[in-house]
């Protein structure tokens, strides 16, 4: 009998499956009637999210999500901006210019004759949401709190700023940055500029700041309105959706839309069946499958750009066996399917990998060769040249991101001939991150971005210690020594210093420890309805410049 | 956790007495067996290795693949047929298992629970335990062992082992109780046999009954628990060719119009319970001359009776 009743059980899930796809789908539609016949007025949009953001505050809770890069990006802001330029319909990040964000628009800042001190002017009149004032010390106390939580995803501001000191208040407007080290390696703009560059409202945060949280972290990652963003949270009803409104006192203007309403729809074709039928304007974390099959949907438009700079990252642990062999970490990235990759689980919607330094970074003639291709044989003769012919490797992958996983699945269904047998070990998202910062993992495959794209940042992701290094490299004496020749070789775009960084590139390559082994387009597709689609330094959409179409 | 089952009485009312009743109570296990024989020669009949990517990604059924491709281009239908193996291990194993270790428990908890001391403490306590695990949900009890045992093939043996134990734990138990009233014990006891001899010579032998035809039950629940942990990403490895896994990552996919990867293993899964289900109802038929027999043919019995 009890079985009978399960069999039962799942045909009746089954059918309310069925029929809640299809309730979806037809409110999709009925919403879509609604919103076309408010074309011409819309000022709210309505979003398909994966999962609400799990932190406000990147510096209390530092979760690299594509949820919580949305919200601080759409919360808070910072000196500068990078400039931008519309490429195929889409505004892409150019990471070599910058403009005054709360910096003066004109004049955001001079540097001395040394390079050794940037002094920044604000804007003056600029409120926060909480109607508090923008002063340098606003400034000065945000960079301090960067230092002093001890965050993990905020070394690059370590890098420049390891000493409060080195921070100036002139006057209520004006900061100088004392610099030690700057160079031609310096990436102070773009450290001032992306996510680690926000600057916070000092006296909204004291408020709620405590002894034992004097830097109001705890509250900060729970609540906004500490920002001088386009958006503040107006309302969160957990697991299901979030509302977000306009901050009519926005410093570059209030947005078009002022309310975006992000629903949760945990699954990527649902997410992409409610896009194409209008249900809602904008859907993100698409599955490239999904973004492949409502491509040709007349209501739909999706971002492709030139330049991916999210890419899937395989790191092959160097202390772990058998990664500690350098030879067998070679034959490994040699086991790997790439084009197959691109072609099965991307569907096209990625591109090969020359390695770290991508088109964006703007280094004159640097080889667009991919980093490996799959190539058994030779898979095989390095393996045999490590003395082995069969390797258990065990790939740790985030079950949440199914084309990562799907990556894993088809590396181990190729390596195996290789001689890998590879058991894909699928993690929780909290169980992943903590594997990661343990350095538990014998070998990750996870979705990555380099924010900052200037050349010498890539070493970032090299620093001992540092979550970003997956693949624990330790630098040697070579790998110095080639950082300060490519640094001493003159601006990092120049024709000059390129055959450095691409030694470097080389040398990555060669070591075989943490490789991109593809770049992925965007993942979100938007209604045909609006413009101003975007491609940032952290791959997500710009609620705030978005437009009606019409 | 229920189930029904016949007593002796009954089931010996209904024993196939003609050729023609035993030969329908045969044929009753055919659906199971084409199960089991699928699940076996799974390597000869499958067209592909089932965790091999054989071509393009997303193929529609063709004559080519007939049930699709998959994310990965990996053949369904091969991947399908190779998930009743898996199926039919986790079954077997978790059948065996599960009735091995009910009818133990079932017995020392029905000859001890009403004496008094440490054993009578144990068998109650033990009949508590069980009663509590049997209120909680199979897949709430599997997600419970599997996330303090880690995902393992042993752990999820474990869990679904745990989550199905309880029915013959309390079907042998009542058998028991039934049986110990039961004079030929007395007789026993008068003759100088061991209480330890009698459970094993007398009681157990006349209590396993209820456990052995609730097997196919246990099998039956076993391939939907496995289903259920896969779906919900927490059973076997992938890319392991098992139903709830297949299902469970082509579902996305079912709402823009790519039915295969989801539908071709959630119709395995519903076929093979029904299978299972239907065989099983043979049994109380078949289990009185099967009993027959193993009493025959059991060496201990033979030597007491002797």
């Amino acid at each position: 009998m009890r079985k009978i009743t399960k069999a039962g059980g799942v045909v009746a899930i089954g059918a309310a499956i069925v029929l809640a796809v299809t309730g979806c789908t037809s409110a999709g539609n009925s919403n879509s009637n609604s919103n076309s016949n408010s074309a011409t007025k819309k000022t709210s949009l309505t979003v398909a999210v994966a999962a609400l953001p799990t932190s406000f505050d990147l510096d209390g809770a530092f979760g690299a999500s594509n949820e919580n890069y949305t919200m601080w990006s759409q919360t808070q802001i910072g000196l500068l901006n990078y400039k931008t330029k519309l490429e195929n319909g889409v505004v892409v990040t150019d990471f070599t210019h910058f403009e005054g964000a709360l910096a003066d628009k004109d004049n955001p800042y001079t540097v001395s004759d040394d390079g050794q001190t940037y002094t920044f002017h604000l804007r003056k009149d600029v409120v926060s949401q909480a109607g508090n004032p923008l002063t340098a010390e606003d400034v000065r106390w945000s960079i301090e709190r960067k230092l002093s939580d001890g965050g993990v995803g905020l070394t690059q501001v370590k890098a420049y700023f390891n000493n409060p000191d080195q921070m100036e208040v002139i006057d209520d407007h004006t900061i100088a940055f004392h610099l030690h080290n700057a160079g031609n390696d310096n990436v102070l703009l773009p450290v001032l500029t992306g996510q680690t560059g926000r600057i916070y409202d000092k006296v909204e945060l004291l408020k709620h700041a405590t002894p034992d949280d004097p830097w109001a972290v705890k509250w900060a990652t729970q609540n906004t309105g500490w920002g001088f963003g386009p958006y503040t949270v107006s309302s969160m009803t957990q697991g299901q959706q979030i509302v977000l409104k306009a901050n009519p006192k926005y410093v570059l203007g209030e947005p078009a839309f002022r309310t975006i309403t992000m629903k949760v729809v945990p699954d990527s074709g649902t997410r992409a069946q409610l896009v194409s039928s209008g249900g809602v304007d904008v859907a993100e974390a698409l599955a490239p499958a999904d973004l492949a099959t409502i491509a040709k949907s007349p209501k739909v438009q999706e971002p492709k750009v030139k330049n991916p700079i999210e890419f899937i990252d395989l790191s092959l642990v160097q202390n772990k066996a058998p990664f500690d062999d350098k030879t067998v970490r070679q034959a490994f990235f040699n086991a790997v399917p790439y084009k197959e990759i691109i072609d099965k689980v991307y569907s096209g919607f990625a591109v090969e990998s020359s390695g770290w330094f991508t088109g964006t970074m703007n280094v004159p003639g640097l080889s667009t060769k991919p980093a490996y291709t799959y190539d058994v044989d030779k898979a095989k003769k390095l393996l045999a040249q490590a003395g082995k012919s069969s390797v258990d490797v065990t790939l740790s992958v985030p079950n949440n991101v199914p084309d990562v996983v799907d990556a894993a699945i088809l590396i181990g269904s190729f390596a195996k001939k290789a001689g890998f047998n590879v058991t894909v070990n699928q993690l929780s998202p909290a169980d992943f991150a903590t594997g990661r910062l343990n350095h538990s993992f014998q070998s990750l495959l996870v979705a990555n971005r380099v924010q900052i794209q200037y050349p010498s940042f890539v070493n970032n992701f090299f620093l001992p210690g540092d979550p970003s290094n997956s693949g624990d490299f330790q630098p040697t004496a070579e790998w110095n020594e080639l950082f300060a020749s490519a640094a001493a070789a003159g601006p990092q775009t120049s024709k000059e210093a390129a055959p450095y960084w691409q030694k470097i590139n080389d040398f990555i390559n060669d070591d075989a420890s943490q490789i991109p082994i593809l770049y992925k387009q965007p993942n979100q597709a938007y209604s045909k309805d609006l413009v101003n689609m975007t491609y940032r330094y952290d791959s997500t959409v710009d609620y705030s410049i978005l437009k009606p179409a019409r | 956790m229920s189930a029904q089952f016949p007593d002796q009485t009954a089931a010996l009312a209904v024993a196939p007495r003609r050729t023609g009743g035993t030969i329908r109570a045969v044929f009753a296990f055919v659906p199971l067996a084409l199960v089991v024989a699928i699940a076996v020669l799974a390597p000869v009949i499958a067209p592909y290795d089932p965790v091999t990517s054989v071509a393009a990604s997303r193929l529609p059924p063709s004559p080519e693949h007939w049930f699709g491709t998959d994310a990965v281009g990996m053949d369904i239908l091969s991947r399908t047929i190779y998930g009743a193996r898996i199926a039919v291990q986790f079954g077997v194993i978790v059948a065996v298992l599960s009735t091995i270790g009910g009818v133990l428990i079932g017995t020392f908890i029905g000859l001890s629970e009403s004496s008094s001391g440490v054993l009578g403490l144990l068998g109650r306590g033990l009949n508590q335990i069980s009663s509590y695990l049997l209120a909680i949900p199979d897949v709430i009890l599997g997600i419970v062992v599997v996330g303090i045992m880690g995902s393992s093939d042993f752990a999820l043996t474990v869990a679904i082992t745990l989550c199905l134990v309880q029915a013959p734990v309390k079907l042998t138990r009542v058998e028991v109780l039934r049986v110990r009233r039961e004079s030929y014990l007395e007789s026993a006891k008068l003759a100088g046999e061991s209480s330890f001899r009698a459970a094993l010579v007398h009681v157990m032998p006349n209590s396993i009954g209820p456990a052995m035809r609730n097997m196919p039950l246990i099998f039956g629940n076993c391939v939907i628990i496995l289903a259920s942990l896969g779906f919900i990403g927490i059973g076997v490895k992938a890319p392991t060719p098992e139903w709830g896994y297949m299902i469970s990552s082509g579902l996305s996919s079912l709402v823009l119009g790519r039915w295969w990867p989801a539908v071709f293993p959630a119709a395995a899964v519903l076929l093979s319970v029904l299978a299972i289900a239907y065989s099983s109802r043979a049994i109380p038929r078949m289990w009185p001359l099967l009993a027959v027999r193993v009493k025959r043919w059991n060496p201990i019995g033979r030597k007491a009776r002797a």
